[in-house]
């Protein structure tokens, strides 16, 4: 019976095991494989010569750099953004419903509307150059100079945050109200309460949430496209383009390997922090909520 | 299966052997005109092949469509099919200007120059070395070394094209930054633009900008950033007046030329009585003349008959072809000059050394010649071309810098020339390390 159960159970997940096969798997080890290869249909063995040659590559470096520092600064800005309107929209009881309905609206809001609307305002002759020099101060390019990096980190933080809060405050709705009660009898203060309650119990969702953040600080490649086309300003040069320019020239060797590098980067992140979190979660359940 | 035959024996296997074939994408433009004769010509040049060999094989030729919004997606697809080893077996490049009218996504390679290092080209060479009718010598080394890596040759180019400068007959060029650089009349690159003149490639001014193999490059900033500056502060100082249709340049020596509508290299000539113009190659930094390829064609690593694909595309190297002497077709308007003699859709100036320039049939579909001579024209001291290359997107981005830079500043300032170093540049270095 239970032979026939997990034979039942395995037909029926059968599609969709079929198409991660397909869909997923298959590609991700043909990527592997053409990534030592050279030439088209990987007809050519090169060993390590394309990751050396990747590795080497100005570009690559370049590109690398930019996403590391977009990823170092725009992850924790996001979470502690996300994090502290979650907790004031805890607490606000009047027009929450529209204060959370408000926060998902950049998330609707096509890309390439938002793109507009920034160029119209910053671009060289936009709007914000034009109020300069009528008080006499200097314009600046801002989407083709060092501040374009700053445009796609508050791009990133608009259009992001707003997903963020749902998913913590969904969070901190599922902490019951005893907690806070019995710390509050026991004397704790709002600030041990955050530390002690909201922070240990949160550690699930804000896991997800930085999952979450980190997939779609990939997605941000659409503003920078669209800002600068395939070779932007240096300071917003990132992986994508990288490997965007790489299948544009049907370099699909360099594609795969820096691919691969994205993705062993990402899964190294998000498995060390995942066992991290496992083994505290582990060692917290010898302990009390109070540390 | 085996068929029978009527003495009720077996067919040789011959008989059931299906025709070779091969398929041929040609890099047509977004001018329907152009596609067809381009078209009309590859098939006029695969009759001639089957005409000549014993066996006889069947070609498929398909052309990027002219047609903007199928374009993009017909070569997504293109570049799919090539990545996984698919694709055609056969490409046949239009090289010249290309990169001036389009975007980006509406070309399939947009970089030859990089494409023929990631392996998307099968090497020629062991064909071209085993082969008794191929004499290297009988090609300008320069402009075929422009398909080629090592000695290794993955395009072979038909023909080639430079930069030229209208020039009063009396005043010809020296070398860039001399004062020869004065007494530019007009800079014309061909009869793609429509008004006034197009801004040649900034890198044909540069000897070798790029090395593709060590991804790096031979430009500092500081020559760049010089280059752009003398190069637009010469343009600028030429006066410009917009009169509807035409656009009137006159030049520091107060020579004025109106240029109407796509027959500019006519029009000078009869516009010029008083002055007679010429067309000279513009010169590289070091005094040569850089060329770029005009029309080619590579065989896809991934075709699995790459002898037979060579020997279509080696005739187009062969003396026949690149002189039209020995082939009569009908071309419909192309040949009513040449009596129903083989003109073809490809521009530039042949590869192939031993040709007179009375026998040069090459031309394209814009203009044509009684002779070359008879223009005006002046052909490059071959011996003097130091460097060929395939114009790319890069071409397209530089010349718009560089109207941005002449054409819609009131004045060019040190920040403006150094912005627009930083740009090309920029795009310099992507395209050496990507």
């Amino acid at each position: 019976m239970e032979k026939r159960n997990k034979v039942i159970g395995f037909l029926l997940a059968l599609p969709v095991l079929s198409g991660l096969l397909i869909f997923i798997l298959i590609p991700f080890l043909l990527t592997i494989y053409y990534s030592f290869t050279f030439g088209m249909g990987g007809n050519q063995f090169a060993g390590l010569a394309n990751y050396v040659k990747v590795y080497n590559s100005e570009m690559f470096q370049l590109a690398a750099f930019n996403t590391t520092r977009f990823l170092l600064l725009g992850i924790p800005l996001i979470m502690v953004l996300s994090f502290f309107i979650a907790i004031l929209a805890d607490r606000v009881i009047a027009g929450s419903r529209f204060i959370k309905l408000s926060l998902l609206f950049p998330l609707i809001v096509p890309v390439a509307s938002t793109v507009m609307v920034v160029e119209i305002f910053l671009a060289e002759k936009g709007i914000l150059n034009t109020w300069f020099s009528f008080f006499g101060l200097p314009a600046e390019d801002w989407l083709n100079s060092p501040a374009a990096f700053t445009v796609l980190i508050i791009l990133f933080l608009w259009k992001n945050t707003g997903y963020n809060v749902v998913l913590i405050l969904s969070g901190l709705k599922m902490i019951p109200e005893d907690y806070y009660d019995s710390a509050a009898l026991d004397g704790a203060n709002s600030f041990q309460k955050l530390r002690h309650i909201t922070l240990p119990l949160m550690q699930p969702t804000l896991f997800f949430t930085f999952v979450i953040s980190l997939l779609n600080s990939f997605k941000s490649f659409r503003e920078a496209f669209l800002i600068g086309g395939s070779h932007p300003h240096q300071s917003i040069y990132l992986l994508q383009h990288f490997m965007n320019n790489n299948f544009e020239n049907l370099n699909y060797p360099r594609l795969s390997v820096a691919a691969l590098t994205v993705f062993s980067v990402i899964f190294l992140i998000i498995i060390t922090i995942y066992l991290f979190q496992n083994r505290k979660e582990r060692k917290d359940r010898g302990g009390d909520f109070y540390g | 299966m085996s068929a029978c035959s009527s003495q009720g024996q077996i067919d040789s296997p011959e008989s059931l052997k299906e025709e070779p074939s091969l398929t041929v994408c040609i890099e047509g433009s977004l001018r329907e005109s152009t596609d067809d004769s381009l078209k009309k010509t590859v098939n006029d040049i695969v009759s001639y092949f089957n005409e000549i060999n014993d066996v006889r094989t069947n070609f498929k030729i398909e052309t990027l469509t002219s047609d903007k919004e199928s374009r993009e997606n017909q070569i997504y697809k293109l570049q799919a099919e090539i990545m996984a080893g698919g694709g055609p077996d056969i490409f046949i490049f239009r090289n010249d200007g290309l990169y001036s009218t389009y975007n980006e996504n509406e070309i399939l390679f947009k970089d030859l120059n990089k494409s023929i290092h990631t392996g998307v080209f099968a090497d020629l060479s062991g064909f071209m070395n085993n082969d008794p009718g191929f004499n290297p010598d009988d090609y300008y080394s320069v402009i075929m070394n422009a398909g080629a890596i090592d000695d290794k040759q993955y395009i072979l180019p038909f023909s080639f094209s430079y930069f030229t400068a209208a020039l009063p007959e009396s005043k010809p060029l020296s070398g860039m930054g001399s004062d020869s650089y004065g007494y530019f009349g007009g800079l014309l690159n061909s009869s793609y633009k429509t008004h006034g003149f197009q801004i040649p490639s900034l890198m044909l001014l540069f000897d070798k900008p790029i090395d593709y193999s060590r991804e790096s490059l031979n430009v500092e900033k500081e020559d760049l950033s010089k280059a752009i500056g003398e190069y637009a502060g010469f343009v600028k100082g030429m006066t410009i007046v917009n009169d509807g249709e035409t656009q009137e340049y006159s030049t520091p020596d107060s020579l004025s030329l109106n240029m109407l509508g796509r027959d500019i290299f006519s029009d000078i000539s009869k516009m010029t009585e008083d002055v007679p113009i010429a067309d000279y190659p513009m010169p590289n930094s070091t005094g040569g003349y850089s060329a770029y390829i005009s029309n080619g064609a590579a065989i896809s690593s991934s075709c699995k008959n790459q002898q037979l694909a060579y020997d279509f595309i080696k005739l187009f190297l062969s003396p026949e072809l690149q002189t039209g002497n020995s082939l009569k077709f009908d071309n419909g308007d192309f040949d009513k000059n040449y009596g129903g003699y083989y003109a073809s859709a490809f521009s530039g100036w042949p590869i192939y050394k031993n040709i007179s320039l009375e026998d040069i049939y090459l031309f394209s579909n814009y203009y044509s010649y009684e002779s070359p001579l008879e223009n005006g024209d002046y052909y490059p001291d071959t011996n003097k071309i130091t460097f060929a290359y395939f114009l790319n997107h890069i071409d397209d981005k530089i010349a718009s810098e560089m109207f941005e830079l002449i054409y819609l500043k009131p004045e060019i300032t040190e920040a403006d020339i150094s912005k627009a170093t930083e740009n090309i540049y920029r795009e310099l270095k992507a395209a050496a390390s990507e």
